[in-house]
C-alpha cells in the first residue's frame, strides 16, 4: 500500500518535473505566442463563433427585443428567391460570381506579366517601375474610387470620353448601367490591387536561383522559354499564394462598390434592383436597418459567404497538394 | 544581445496588453448597455460633469464647431456643476452603429428623425416629457410643432428629444442658360407640367437639361411628392400612402427621363456643367450651394437661384420631402448628469442659440421663432427662406420613430426604372412600391 503511494507521490513529483522542463525548454516560445493568440481569439474567432451562433437566432439591435432559437429560419430567408431579402442576398451572389471570375484571372495575368517586364530592369528603374506600379494600392478605397468616378464620368470624363471615342460606352452612365457597372469596378480592383500581388510576385522571382537562367541561356533559351519554363514553374508557391489572396479580397468587396453605386445605410443599397450589390454590402445593410431578426440574418449571410471563402481556399489546397503529388 | 532581445519581447508583450486593455476599458459594461462613458472624476461632487455629446461631422469643424463650444461655453460658466463638454464628430452610419453595439455611449447625441426608431430600440433613451413639461411655454411654443409630434407619438407620454434642423430638395436654376432659352426667370414654374415645358425648351436649344438623378432615391423623388394625396403615415403596420398617390409622379418620371444627360448629379461634371452654363437645372440639398457660391464668386457671369420643386397642381405642396434632426440624452441613471445634459440640449434649442446657428450655417432650424426672424431678415442668407418656405409645405422623408426608412428607398427600384425606361407601366411600378415599403419598413 505504502509502496504505492509512495510511486503514486513518485509519479507526481516527475509529472511536475516534466511539467517545469517543459515549460523552461518550451515557455518562452508559447509567451512570444500569447499575444497573437489573445489578440487572434478575442478579435477573431470569438465575434466568427458567436457570429455562427447568433445566425440560428431572431436576434435585433433592440434593447428589450426578445432574442429566440429559429434553427435554420434565417438561411432559409436569405437563400430564398420567395423573400425580398433572399432575392437581393442571391442577386448579390450571382453579382460577386461574375467578378470573381473575371477580376481573379485576369489579376492574376497582368500581376505576372508586369513582374516579369519589371524583373528584366535592374537597378534604379527596377525600384522605379515598383514604386510606380504600387503606388495605387496605398490610396484608400474610396480616394481611388473617387479618382476613377471622375476619370469614368459619363461625356466629361477622361477616360470615358477616350473609350467613347473608340466605341466603347458611347453616352453611358458607367456607374448606373449594369455591366458596365461591372468594368468600371473590375477597372478600379485592377488598377488598385496588381501593384500588390506585383511585389509580392517580384519579391518571389528573386529567390529564383541565377544558375538557373544562365545554364538556360547557355543552351539558348529565349527570355520567353525562360519565363515559361524557369520563372513560372519556380513561382508556383508565390502564384498559390497570390491567388488564394486575390480569391479572398475579391469575395470580400465592399468599399468600392458601395461608393460607386452611391450606396447609403439609411438608404438604396447598390442601386436599382440591387444590379451593384455585392454579399458584404447586403450584411452592412442588414446590420444597419434595425428590423427585427436583422443582425441574426446578417450573420447568417456572413456565415453563408465564409463558407464559400473556405470551400474555395480549401479547393485550391487540395488541387495544389494533388498537383505536389503528381509531381 | 540577448538581453535586449528579451527586454524588447516584455516591451512588446506589455504594449500589446496594454492595448488589448485599452480595447475593453472603454466599455462600462457588456454589449446593449447603453450606459455612458463616466470618466473618472465626472460624477460632480467636487469636479464636476464631463458631458461628452455625438455630433456629425460637419458640425465640429468650422463655424458648427465654434458654435457649438460657445454654448458648451456659456453653459459651464452657467452650470458649476459641469466641468466639461466634449464634442465628437461621427458620421451618421456610426453614431446608429455606436448606439446598435451598446457599450461606451455619450451623454448626448445628434441624429436624424428617420433614425429614431433605431437608435431608442438600441439604447435606454432618456425620456424628457418632464424638462419639456417644466420648460417656460416661450420655449415650447417656439419649437416646430410637427416635429415635436414625431418626438412625442411613439409613445404617447414620452419625448425622445427636442427638433433642431431641417433639410430638403432644392431646384438650382442656371439663369443665363434659361435666359438664353427664352424662359422667363423671374416668374418660378407653377406645376411641374410647366417646368417640363421649360425642360423642352431648354433641349431644343442645345443645352443639357437635367443631370441623371437616378443615383440617389431622395433626389428623383423629388418629381413625385407634390401630391396633395400623398400622405405620409405609418398605421396597422402599413405605409399610408397608396398607389394612387405615386402614380401620377411615376407617369411624370416616365417623361423626365429623356431630359437626362448621362452624368449623375453627384459627379463633379455636373457641378461644372452648371457653373460653366452648360446644364441649365439641378436638384440637390442645400449642400450644393457652397460649390455653387464659390464657383460664382470666381465667375461674375456665372448667376443662378434656388427654387422650391412645383407641385403637380397648382397651389399644391411643393414636390419636396424634408429630413429633419434631433437631438437626444441617453440615460446615465444619474439624475444629476441626466439634468445636466436634458439642460444643456435646452439651452441649445432655445430661440437665441437657434438664430445664431440658423444665420451662422443658412441651415433651417426647428425653432419656429428662430426661424421666421431669421427668414425674413434681407441680411440672412438667401438659401434660409427658400428652404423654410420648402420645409413648411412638404411631405416627410419618412414616419419618424415608428418606421425605420424613408419611403422614398421603398420607391427606388421603381422611381429608376421608370427614368431609365426599362419600366412602363406607372400604375403597376406604383403598385410594386407600396408593397416595397411595407415589406421593408
Amino acid at each position: 500500500m505504502a509502496n504505492t503511494a509512495a510511486k503514486r507521490v513518485t509519479g507526481q513529483s516527475r509529472g511536475k518535473t516534466r511539467g517545469r522542463a517543459f515549460w523552461r525548454k518550451y515557455g518562452k516560445h508559447y509567451l512570444g505566442l500569447a499575444p497573437f493568440v489573445v489578440f487572434f481569439g478575442v478579435f477573431i474567432l470569438w465575434p466568427m463563433l458567436y457570429g455562427l451562433v447568433m445566425s440560428f437566432f431572431d436576434w435585433s439591435t433592440r434593447t428589450n427585443a426578445e432574442i429566440s432559437f429559429v434553427g435554420f429560419e434565417n438561411f432559409k430567408t436569405v437563400l430564398s428567391e420567395g423573400t425580398q431579402q433572399g432575392k437581393r442576398f442571391l442577386t448579390s451572389l450571382k453579382n460577386l460570381s461574375l467578378f470573381v471570375v473575371l477580376v481573379v484571372p485576369l489579376n492574376l495575368i497582368f500581376a505576372t506579366v508586369i513582374s516579369l517586364v519589371i524583373n528584366q530592369f535592374r537597378g534604379r528603374m527596377h525600384n522605379f517601375l515598383r514604386g510606380a506600379f504600387f503606388m495605387p494600392y496605398v490610396a484608400p478605397f474610396f480616394l481611388a474610387t473617387g479618382v476613377w468616378l471622375w476619370l469614368m464620368s459619363a461625356d466629361t470624363g477622361l477616360v470615358a470620353v477616350l473609350l467613347a471615342k473608340m466605341g466603347i460606352g458611347e453616352g453611358v452612365t458607367w456607374r448606373l448601367t449594369p455591366g458596365y457597372f461591372t468594368a468600371l469596378l473590375i477597372i478600379i480592383d485592377l488598377w488598385r490591387a496588381i501593384g500588390f500581388n506585383m511585389i509580392i510576385l517580384t519579391a518571389g522571382m528573386k529567390n529564383i536561383p541565377n544558375d538557373l537562367y544562365e545554364a538556360s541561356t547557355i543552351d539558348g533559351a529565349s527570355t520567353f522559354q525562360q519565363w515559361i519554363h524557369i520563372t513560372i514553374p519556380m513561382l508556383e508557391p508565390v502564384l498559390f499564394f497570390v491567388v488564394v489572396n486575390c480569391f479572398i479580397g475579391a469575395i470580400q468587396t465592399y468599399d468600392i462598390p458601395w461608393v460607386l453605386s452611391n450606396s447609403s445605410a439609411v438608404g438604396v443599397i447598390g442601386g436599382k434592383n440591387a444590379f451593384a450589390s455585392y454579399p458584404v454590402m447586403e450584411i452592412v445593410g442588414n446590420v444597419y436597418s434595425g428590423k427585427a431578426g436583422n443582425l441574426g440574418r446578417a450573420c447568417a449571410e456572413g456565415f453563408v459567404l465564409m463558407l464559400i471563402i473556405f470551400a474555395i481556399t480549401l479547393l485550391q489546397i487540395v488541387y495544389r497538394n494533388c498537383k505536389n503529388k503528381d509531381n | 544581445m540577448k538581453k535586449m532581445k528579451r527586454i524588447l519581447s516584455l516591451v512588446l508583450v506589455l504594449v500589446m496588453a496594454a492595448g488589448l486593455a485599452a480595447c475593453g476599458g472603454g466599455g462600462t459594461s457588456g454589449a446593449g448597455s447603453s450606459t455612458p462613458a463616466e470618466p473618472a472624476g465626472s460624477q460632480g461632487s467636487g469636479e464636476g460633469y464631463e458631458l461628452t455629446m455625438w455630433l456629425f461631422q460637419d458640425w465640429t469643424v468650422g463655424t458648427a464647431a465654434e458654435i457649438f463650444n460657445t454654448w458648451a461655453d456659456e453653459y459651464i460658466a452657467q452650470h458649476p456643476e459641469v466641468k466639461s463638454i466634449t464634442f465628437v464628430g461621427k458620421p451618421d452610419t456610426e453614431i446608429v452603429s455606436g448606439f446598435m453595439a451598446g457599450g461606451s455611449l455619450p451623454d448626448m447625441f445628434a441624429i436624424q428623425f428617420l433614425n429614431g426608431k433605431r437608435i431608442v430600440e438600441s439604447a435606454n433613451i432618456l425620456n424628457l416629457q418632464p424638462y419639456y413639461d417644466a420648460a417656460p411655454e416661450e420655449y415650447k411654443n417656439a419649437l416646430n410643432a410637427d416635429a415635436m409630434k414625431d418626438l412625442m407619438t411613439n409613445p404617447e407620454g414620452t419625448c425622445w428629444g427636442l427638433p433642431f434642423t431641417a433639410n430638403c430638395q432644392l431646384l438650382y436654376r442656371n439663369l443665363t442658360v434659361l435666359e438664353a432659352c427664352g424662359v422667363d426667370t423671374s416668374k418660378r414654374p407653377k406645376t411641374l407640367d410647366e417646368l417640363l415645358e421649360q425642360f423642352a425648351a431648354v433641349q431644343e436649344n442645345g443645352y443639357d437639361v437635367l443631370p441623371n438623378l437616378t443615383a440617389s432615391d431622395w433626389v428623383t423623388s423629388a418629381f413625385v411628392c407634390g401630391n396633395p394625396d400623398l400622405k405620409v403615415g405609418w398605421e396597422n403596420g402599413e405605409t399610408t400612402i397608396t398607389a394612387e398617390a405615386l402614380e401620377p409622379g411615376y407617369e411624370l418620371l416616365k417623361e423626365v427621363g429623356q431630359y437626362s444627360a448621362a452624368y449623375t448629379f453627384l459627379d463633379q461634371a455636373a457641378t461644372d456643367a452648371f457653373t460653366s452654363d452648360k446644364l441649365a437645372f439641378t436638384v440637390h440639398g442645400p449642400f450644393l450651394n457652397p460649390n455653387l457660391e464659390a464657383a460664382a464668386q470666381e465667375n461674375s457671369n456665372f448667376k443662378y437661384d434656388a427654387i422650391p420643386m412645383p407641385s403637380q397642381v397648382a397651389g399644391g405642396p411643393y414636390s419636396a420631402s424634408y429630413g429633419n434632426e434631433w437631438l437626444g440624452v441617453v440615460d446615465s441613471k444619474d439624475q444629476g448628469r441626466n439634468d445636466a445634459a436634458a439642460g444643456f440640449l435646452m439651452y441649445i434649442t432655445d430661440t437665441e442659440q437657434m438664430k445664431t446657428f440658423c444665420r451662422e450655417m443658412g441651415r433651417p432650424v426647428m425653432n419656429n421663432d428662430a426661424m421666421d426672424e431669421i427668414a425674413n431678415d434681407p441680411e440672412s442668407p438667401w438659401l434660409l427662406s427658400v428652404c423654410n418656405e420648402i420645409v413648411n409645405n412638404c411631405v416627410n422623408q419618412a414616419v419618424p420613430f415608428r418606421c425605420d426608412m424613408m419611403w422614398e428607398t421603398g420607391c427606388a427600384d421603381s422611381m429608376f426604372g421608370l427614368w431609365d425606361g426599362s419600366l412602363t407601366d406607372a400604375k403597376a411600378a406604383a403598385e410594386d412600391s407600396i408593397a416595397m415599403i411595407n415589406e421593408n419598413a
